[in-house]
């Protein structure tokens, strides 16, 4: 009797689910009822306030976030745009994978929106955003690199760093310490695969040309891996994987002298290394010997899109132009998630102009150098052909010569680019 | 006689060494993760001398409960379980019991498919799934998660197995002979006989549900509705706010309910196993 | 509910119905739907041309691809091998009627099931990691210091995710071993002792043959499951060093979802499915010929 009335359970739980009534049972919504439309907004950050802010500035619409990792936004992503359904009203992802998206032709066009506000950034992301004549998304943030460094470590050492040779030469004094000039993305991955990129960023370098064809024979990339490589080989560099505990572990214990890397990671030194307050200082990305002038590299930055299956996408339009194309709503962007403004008018206001006491009061923004274009396409596969040759080269495998001809000429077979 | 006594006390402490080097072994990820959970978050990347943490800290658990939807997420995760569980059940067994009784057209056809879609990777057929749940409005909804989850092949497989080497078909002649009609043979003869089956593919088809990540990220999307994987992973998406202190503590918590399941069933399970593989 | 003579006839059809719908809709469907798109351009979703075999031409031409391949057979043989190899050895020493504490000795072993695979990767990174690890604070109580980065080799990366697999599967595997021993009638034993046999001979001669059948069982569900391997190589190594890790279910996601090639993706996982189908088969027989061998 008791299997009978088991079965019974079975299929009355079972009958309920056909007719939808299970969701109900869901844990109560975290927004009030008050009337607005719901929008949906798919980011990796925790921007809360910066959202939060939002909805209470406006009667219209109420931003809802879905935070999940940008690989996991990816793939849901793809998904739902090959679906035709399920896609978010809004969504952020990283400017080097923004244009398999954008290129989709499933974003919704915002010129009407946002026309006003284009003059505020450099063209290079004006490009990045256009797409046949629209405009597709716009970008809250840019990630060029500064050089930050241990003033402390520094000073004992009586080291001054102007090019990347200096800090080839300072490196030998500090590896007979046991410290490192700087942490390398060894085994590189797609972290690696961007390092270098900004690196080449920063000699002006690329590695596509801005039509999309491949650089062949690129010396930049070739200096670039030289460094790395010499970096890795003498120990001068210390080989580890970003993002990892381990990789903060080492920050913590002082074990890495200065980090070149982009703006964003401030905020993660901050938070990881908090009893090292006061001890870092910034300086602008060293200058390499064979250049004139020393340029900031680029990282990355973010994008923020409408799709084409939003209901209410002139709302959506609205909120993405407050928080990335009005001073306001940049630095909400800044303190949030440390954003860099990507809409040069911010700089204007004071929160980008006060110093950081973590940073031994250096303003981080007045450290960024100009920087050129750099161009990105099909960047899933480029990075996973770059990083598994950085891999190589580490190993020993291939010179860094050997490196460099077998990135071009693999990207250019995959890509046909 | 004192030899074979002092021989068999040896060979028991042997053992037991054994098994507890590897019990060990099995517990220090545990013990590593409760450390973890209790650490203040400023130690977190501190190197810490000795194995146990030098400052002890609960705001990883009180963040947990706090700022966090955990309670919601277990919640989810329960429900879909419980529910893609029995639906499972419900139908490996009649399957089973149809593989396991009955000679019928294409049974080894129909068999064979079973076996033939266990080797489909879960990734190929997410795209027209999730089309067809959205053409339906079911797209972040429970039935989204638990009907795909209730066939399982594997599931088929074991049940078939079972009916067949713990049901005696000379008992379901009997039971045919005193007027019980098929419906009746399932319900009042075969399932109560299976029982242990039942217990072993339970605990399959729970672990199943409870672990899986990729299904319900592409089907669910409000914070409201993930289940504790999704949801622990929203811990550490964000590499500019990684809480992994939290992230432990959650997962130390959610791999409760399971190990609780496995004791309370673990006789179940073993002896519904030995059932089973008689005839493997 | 039915009648006896019609319903034996259509008994069983009735007991397939509720499986054969959900079979249709959750699977049969979606594989024919994307057996179908790898032999197609698509184009919103939609099929756009006919590009015949020319996704897996294309696959095939890829050495990581090949690579990732072999990196899938090579860790689903190892890690099979020493899981179930352990999981016996367990499972004999847990059945050993000579000793107590089964019951917490079982449980124990069983609870790494329990942890969610992406979490699994997170905490053996915080086991292996070098100056905050648990490795390093052991070693540091003996003064050793540990300057190991596993995921970092290429040979170092591919083991430290068969422990992991190892750590977490032997266990439950276990179970299912000892259920298979305590359906060994200990009269066999008792007959081998009078002849002399030992304990190991005992092992060979008897708990192996007859632990076959749930062996070949746990052969092919291990199997299967383990060719999926994603999680802890994505999250700790992404593949790396040099896509020493790199699984075929991770050249999947990547060709699907980063590079969103559905098409190839669909022919990727056919290949898959192609080698996963042919694993199981062999076991299957193989299964079957040892259940007639023995009647």
């Amino acid at each position: 009797m008791k299997k009978v009335l088991t079965v019974l359970l079975c299929m009355m739980l079972s009958l309920s689910l056909f007719a939808g009534g299970a969701k109900d049972t869901a844990a109560t919504e975290t927004a009030a009822d008050n009337g607005k439309t719901k929008l949906e907004f798919w980011t990796w950050l925790s921007s809360d306030d910066a959202i939060d802010a939002y909805n209470q500035m406006q009667d219209e619409v109420e931003i809802v976030k879905v935070q999940m990792s940008h690989a996991d936004i990816n793939a849901k992503l793809a998904i739902a745009l090959q679906a035709g359904t399920g896609a978010p009203d809004i969504y952020q992802t990283t400017q080097r994978y923004y244009p398999q998206f954008r290129d989709s032709g499933h974003m919704y066009d915002m010129t009407a929106v946002v026309s006003d506000v284009m003059d505020g950034y450099p063209s290079s992301l004006q490009d990045l955003v256009t797409y046949n004549g629209q405009i597709a998304g716009l970008t809250p943030d840019v990630s060029p690199s500064v050089m930050f460094y241990r003033a402390d470590i520094f000073e004992e050492y009586g080291i001054e760093i102007e090019t990347f040779n200096d800090l080839i030469e300072a490196a030998k004094i500090l590896k007979e310490d046991g410290i490192y000039m700087l942490p390398i993305f060894n085994p590189a991955g797609s972290w690696g695969a961007n390092a270098v990129g900004m690196l080449l960023g920063s000699r002006e370098g690329n590695y596509f040309t801005p039509d999309g064809k491949v650089i062949h024979d690129n010396e930049d990339l070739e200096i670039v891996l030289e460094f790395l490589d010499q970096m890795v080989d003498e120990g001068y560099g210390e080989s580890l994987t970003f993002f990892t505990p381990e990789f903060w572990g080492e920050f913590k214990a002082g074990k890495i002298a200065a980090w070149i890397m982009n703006t964003a990671e401030a905020a993660n030194l901050k938070t990881n290394a908090p009893e090292l307050s006061g001890k870092w200082k910034i300086m602008p990305t060293p200058r390499w010997d064979d250049k004139d002038t020393a340029l900031s590299g680029y990282w990355g930055g973010t994008v923020i899109s409408v799709t084409d299956q939003s209901k209410n996408p002139e709302e959506a339009a609205k909120f993405v132009k407050w928080l990335c194309g009005t001073v306001e709503g940049q630095v909400w962007a800044g303190k949030t998630w440390s954003a860099v403004p990507a809409y040069e008018p911010a700089y204007d206001d004071p929160f980008f102009q006060e110093g950081d006491p973590y940073f031994s009061g250096d303003n981080i923004y007045s450290m960024i150098l100009d920087t050129t274009p750099f161009h990105y396409f099909d960047w899933a596969s480029v990075e996973m052909i770059i990083g598994e040759k950085l891999d190589l080269m580490f190993a020993g495998q291939l010179s860094p010569e050997e490196a460099a001809r077998a990135i071009e000429d693999t990207i250019a077979a995959e890509t046909g680019r | 006689m004192i030899g074979t006594k002092r021989k068999r006390t040896l060979s028991k402490l042997c053992i037991h060494t054994i098994l507890i080097i590897y019990a060990i072994f099995t517990l220090i990820p545990f013990y590593w993760m409760a450390v973890n959970s209790i650490r203040p978050s400023g130690d977190f990347y501190s190197r810490m001398e000795g194995l146990f943490p030098d400052n002890v800290d609960f705001g990883n658990y009180i963040s947990l409960f706090a700022n966090t939807n955990f309670l919601a997420w277990l919640w989810n995760s329960i429900i879909i379980c419980v529910l893609s569980t029995l639906l499972g059940l419900l139908i490996c067994s009649m399957a089973g019991f149809a593989f396991g009784v009955y000679r019928f057209r294409m049974k080894s056809f129909f068999f064979w498919l079973v076996l033939g879609s266990v080797a489909i990777p879960e990734i190929v057929t997410i795209i027209p799934v999730f089309r067809l749940m959205s053409d339906i409005g079911m797209i972040d909804t429970y039935s989204s998660l638990v009907l795909p989850y209730a066939v399982s092949m594997f599931g088929i497989f074991l049940m078939k197995q079972y009916i067949e080497s713990s049901l005696p078909m000379e008992l379901l002649e009997a039971a045919r002979i005193d007027g019980i009609g098929e419906a009746g043979l399932f319900v009042r003869i075969a399932l109560p006989l299976v029982k242990p089956g039942l217990g072993v593919l339970g605990i399959y088809l729970w672990l199943n549900a409870w672990s899986s990540y990729f299904w319900p990220l592409i089907m669910l999307k409000s914070q409201t509705m993930l289940t504790v994987p999704l949801g622990l992973a929203t811990l550490y998406a964000d590499p500019w706010n990684l809480q992994y202190g939290v992230l432990m503590a959650g997962s130390l918590i959610s791999t409760i309910p399971i190990i609780i399941i496995f004791i309370c069933a673990q006789d179940q399970f073993i002896n519904g196993l030995t059932a089973g593989s008689v005839k493997g | 509910m039915k009648t006896h003579i019609d319903g034996r006839k259509a008994a069983p059809y009735f007991f397939l119905l509720p499986f054969l719908v959900f079979f249709l809709i959750f699977r049969l469907w979606p594989i024919v739907w994307s057996f179908l798109i790898s032999f197609f351009e698509l184009e919103d979703g939609s099929i756009a041309s006919f590009i015949g075999l020319s996704n897996y031409a294309t696959i095939f031409k890829d050495p990581t691809f090949i690579k990732s391949i072999w990196n899938t057979i090579y860790f689903v043989i190892v890690y099979n091998v020493i899981m179930i190899f352990l999981a016996i050895l367990l499972a004999v020493f847990c059945n050993s009627p000579i000793i107590g504490c089964k019951k917490a000795y079982r449980a124990v072993f069983f609870s790494p099931i329990a942890m969610s695979l992406p979490v699994v990767a997170v905490v053996f990174d915080l086991i292996f990691a070098r100056n905050i690890g648990f490795i390093t604070s052991l070693l540091g109580i003996f003064g050793v210091e540990y300057n190991y980065r596993i995921f970092a080799s290429m040979t170092g990366a591919v083991w430290a995710v068969i422990l992991m697999r190892v750590w977490r599967g032997a266990g439950y595997y276990c179970a299912y071993f000892l259920a298979g021993l305590t359906s060994i009638p200990e009269e066999l034993y008792e007959s081998a002792m009078i002849d002399g046999a030992n304990s190991f001979q005992q092992f060979w001669k008897i708990t192996l043959p007859l632990l076959k059948p749930m062996l070949v069982f746990v052969i092919i569900m291990s199997t299967i499951l383990s060719f999926q391997l994603f999680d802890e190589p994505w999250i700790l190594t992404q593949g790396g060093p040099a896509n020493s890790t790199l699984t075929l279910q991770m050249y999947l996601y990547q060709t699907s979802f980063l590079k969103q090639d559905f098409s190839k993706g669909a022919a990727v996982s056919y290949v898959m499915t192609l080698l996963m189908l042919a694993a199981s088969v062999v076991s299957v027989s193989r299964q079957k010929d040892s259940a007639s061998g023995r009647r």
